[in-house]
């Protein structure tokens, strides 16, 4: 889905979340996920891959779709 | 003259010929929006590998949240605090709540938010209100707009509720210069759905979830979801700053000038946003009609666009416009073809029974499909909501459906016994009016009770189908463009 756009633009950024030391003992020194461009790409990846999904959703819809025929030609 | 006379029988039979013909070509003509959502269902797993995640990057920008409120008091305070607690950097984010003039507590309540949060909250009041939503949203523009701190708007509803997560993951797509804004996936999330609320949760499941998936892969949206679009300063400024005030789909006409403004709008399944719904079927009319009015008013607008991929390429392709107008002809399609069967009975009942019977069973395969791909989608809402999937024809028209699947079950002769095969005919048609009559129903005495068995009789599909027609009913008449607000009492679940 790129377009030529892409190749003249350069891609938009935000500066870099630096955290302090008291902010990230507020949170249990857990570093957030948006503080962390590495989980961020992670948690996009998952997403991607969670679409896959839809292939599963897909065979199983073509699966009672062929069941209901079968079920009609053999009660017909 | 003698030969006139003599050929008569011929002529007559042309004729009858011909009518049948016309006829047949009423029932394909109903064709079309079975096959327009069969096509949009078979793009949807395209969507796996046709998306937009590669273009994605970390952007984080500074972002204002504008939420348009009118006598929401009993709400704000939870929706602001879930704002505050999105999982987003807290420096980057604002919330911008523009009060309608509200004549409940909402100033009080934004005085102790904005304390609260101090630079984090902001209260902006119109002093004059009542202009409906896109006013009120306009208002708030102008003041975030003055500020060169905002770096992207998110616009809202006062009672939505967004999962932690859902703003960051909507953000990523605008780091692609090409996007102008994001929708998100919003839900039905009423705490214990029942009746229609479960009906609404299976029409946003397959409106949203589903349908939108398919226009991502398509490169043209519909409409970005009112309670959840996020835009970039760059596009607020190219389709002018203001929101479009002079229809009732405000929402529609900014989707189609970002599109036409050259910036794409991406939808992201996975950012999550609960919505509360009307509970009523009135109140559910109200909404609705709105909505496709606004769309009527739309199709008018941006006559020139629709099939001209000259004007915008997805826009104006004709995947967009077979979807665009599947819907608003879906009531037409019906009735021809209930006139097609019930014209092809007079005339000949055998070829009328087996044009219904083989006909059948692809809309029937083809609603099963779709049923199955859009639960599956959402298997947590699909578990709740998988019989009023089923029955979103109606129960009428299911054991109808059913009768003509599997004739061996239940026996259907359309050729021998006339009232009911007239009958099953012209439900297609005759289901419109019944929605208008449960509507009324729920106004009577018995009406609270008897209504939601009404509307499983008749279906959620059918009653839409009725609201385009009042839509079309009050285009027609010229009726005033009144902005009901849909009634919330915060029964949305955390």
């Amino acid at each position: 889905m790129s377009t030529d756009l892409t190749a003249t633009r350069p891609y938009r950024i935000s500066a870099p979340v630096v955290l302090t030391e008291a902010e990230l003992a507020a949170r249990g020194g857990v570093l957030p996920v948006w503080a962390d461009p590495v989980a961020l790409a992670d948690e996009t990846e998952a997403d991607r891959l969670r679409e896959r999904r839809l292939y599963v959703g897909l065979a199983v819809a073509i699966a009672v779709v062929v069941a209901l025929w079968t079920v009609r030609s053999f009660l017909g | 003259m003698n030969d006139v006379l003599a050929a008569s029988p011929d002529i007559a039979e042309i004729g009858r010929g011909v009518l049948v013909g016309v006829l047949l070509l009423f029932v394909a003509f109903g064709a079309i929006p079975v096959i327009a959502g069969l096509a949009q269902f078979l793009v949807i797993p395209v969507h796996a590998v046709r998306n937009h995640y590669r273009e994605t990057g970390p952007y984080l920008p500074n972002v204002a949240v504008l939420v348009p409120a009118w006598n929401e008091a009993a709400v704000l305070p939870a929706s602001v605090e879930r704002l505050m607690g999105l999982d987003y950097p807290p420096d980057r984010l604002r919330v911008y709540v523009v009060d309608d003039a509200s004549t409940d507590d909402t100033p009080a309540v934004m005085a102790g938010l904005a304390e609260r949060f101090p630079g984090r909250v902001v209260h902006l009041r119109r002093e004059k209100g009542g202009e409906g939503k896109a006013h009120t949203l306009n208002h708030g523009l102008r003041e975030v707009l003055a500020d060169d701190w905002m770096e992207a708007l998110l616009i809202m509803d006062a009672d939505v509720i967004y999962a932690p997560e859902s703003l960051r993951k909507m953000t990523r797509h605008l780091a692609d210069p090409t996007v102008g804004a994001v929708t998100a996936y919003i839900r039905e999330g009423s705490r214990n759905p029942e009746g229609l609320t479960r009906f609404i949760g299976f029409d946003y499941l397959a409106a949203q979830a589903a349908s939108r998936r398919a226009q991502n892969v398509a490169g043209a949206m519909a409409c970005l979801a009112g309670g959840a679009q996020l835009h970039t300063r760059e596009n607020l400024l190219a389709i002018g700053g203001q929101i479009d005030t002079s229809s009732l789909a405000e929402d529609t006409v900014t989707t189609f000038r970002t599109q036409l403004a050259g910036h794409r709008v991406v939808f992201e399944p996975h950012a999550r946003v609960l919505a509360e719904e009307p509970a009523g079927i009135d109140a559910l009319w109200k909404q609705r009609l709105r909505w496709a009015r606004g769309n009527v008013q739309i199709t008018s607008m941006y006559r020139h666009l629709f099939f001209r991929k000259s004007v915008h390429p997805g826009l104006g392709g004709f995947f967009f416009g077979m979807f665009w107008f599947a819907i608003l002809l879906l009531p037409l399609a019906m009735l021809m073809v209930s006139v097609g069967l019930i014209g092809l009975h007079l005339l000949d009942s055998e070829l009328a029974s087996d044009v219904f019977g083989a006909a059948a069973f692809v809309p029937v395969a083809t609603f099963v499909f779709m049923v199955t791909l859009t639960l599956s989608m959402d298997p947590a809402v699909g578990r709740t909501v998988w019989r009023e999937a089923l029955l979103f024809p109606g129960l009428i028209s299911f054991l109808v459906l059913l009768g003509a699947t599997f004739p061996m079950l239940v026996p259907f002769d359309g050729a021998a016994n006339t009232g009911w095969t007239l009958f099953v005919y012209s439900w297609l048609v005759l289901c419109i009016p019944m929605a208008f009559a449960v509507r009324k129903l729920e106004t009577t005495r018995w009406g609270r009770r008897l209504a939601p068995i009404g509307l499983y009789l008749v279906g959620f599909g059918p009653m839409m189908c009725a609201i385009t027609v009042d839509a079309y009913l009050k285009e027609y008449r010229g009726a005033a463009m009144t902005w009901d607000k849909t009634e919330k009492t915060g029964r949305v679940m955390a």
